[in-house]
């Protein structure tokens, strides 16, 4: 503290309690402030490292879906009917929950829960329906996982913001 | 673009930008919006070999703009051309973290990790933290 910078505070007893008082609630300000950076930091890596890997594995996953297909398309020959019947179910949906982490409001996805209507679609039992089943059941596999590696990235990249943000708030009562 | 504010519980759909092979697995596979809503198009947008730039862009904005889709699944390759789109939507992703972008690898093309923006990130913070 340099010297120009002095509270104009008149010396007695009660202004001294009172000073203390407020260095006690300032320093319990910066240590909570802390702590919250702890805390987003500590879910940031754990995020990080599952976000890493399953974007990794996907990459394999996504191969073997396409694959499918492309052995459902040889069996079949066209399976342009079998994509419009795919589109007379409802489409896929992905639930959105809000948790609170630390304070910070992070949003999670995730894969659509019991999907029997999959199993309606009509394949055909000419040749390829099997296939194409197969192939439809892998494609909907992946995009499970593909919700799940969406939501952890949704995660990831809100806790780094709102980290930054508060990293920059605790520098800022530490430096200045 | 606007924000999209989502709610506890709410239900999404699944946006898809992608060649031909990549869309058509997805939609065998149940993405396909039966009942658009009035005004909005389809939830998936298929580039060809001879699509426009402009179109590209322009399915891009449409589908990030929708407030009833929570993930778009977009090619690599794809991504490439309007990497700065995608680094604007992300820019202000402090803002609406919905719709989250997702690359994915396509049939022909190898997915390359160091194109991923968010891939690159990680392997920055793992490699050194």
């Amino acid at each position: 503290m340099s010297a120009q910078q002095r509270y104009p505070v008149l010396p007695s007893r009660m202004s001294l309690i009172a000073m203390k008082t407020r260095l006690k609630g300032a320093q319990k300000g910066h240590s909570l402030l802390k702590k919250k950076a702890d805390a987003l930091m500590m879910q940031h890596r754990k995020i990080m490292r599952e976000l890493y890997n399953a974007k990794i594995e996907v990459i394999e996953e996504m191969k073997n879906s396409h694959f499918a297909v492309t052995g459902a398309i040889f069996a079949a020959g066209d399976i342009s009917f079998s994509i419009q019947e795919s589109m007379k179910i409802e489409p896929y949906k992905a639930s959105i929950e809000v948790h609170n982490v630390a304070g910070v409001s992070i949003p999670t996805l995730l894969p659509e829960s019991g999907d029997s209507s999959v199993d309606n679609i009509i394949s055909g039992i000419g040749k390829g329906g099997a296939e194409i089943k197969d192939a439809r059941l892998k494609f909907r596999d992946t995009l499970g996982t593909l919700v799940n590696i969406a939501a952890l990235q949704t995660q990831w990249v809100v806790l780094d913001e709102a980290m930054k943000v508060t990293n920059r708030r605790v520098n800022a009562l530490e430096k200045v | 673009m606007p924000a999209s504010k989502y709610k506890n519980g709410e239900q999404r759909m699944i946006g898809v930008i992608g060649d031909e092979d990549t869309c058509t697995g997805f939609l065998l596979a149940g993405v396909g919006d039966k009942n658009p809503k009035k005004g909005l198009g389809p939830n998936f947008f298929v580039v060809e070999k001879m699509t426009k730039q402009a179109d590209i862009e322009e399915g891009f904005r449409s589908l990030v703009s929708r407030d009833d889709i929570a993930v778009i699944l977009i090619c690599q390759h794809i991504a490439n051309d309007i990497r700065y789109l995608i680094d604007e939507q992300t820019a202000i992703a402090s803002k609406s973290a919905l719709p989250c972008i997702l690359e994915i690898p396509s049939k022909q093309i190898a997915y390359d990790g160091s194109k991923d923006p968010v891939l690159s990130k990680l392997r920055q913070f793992l490699g050194e933290k």
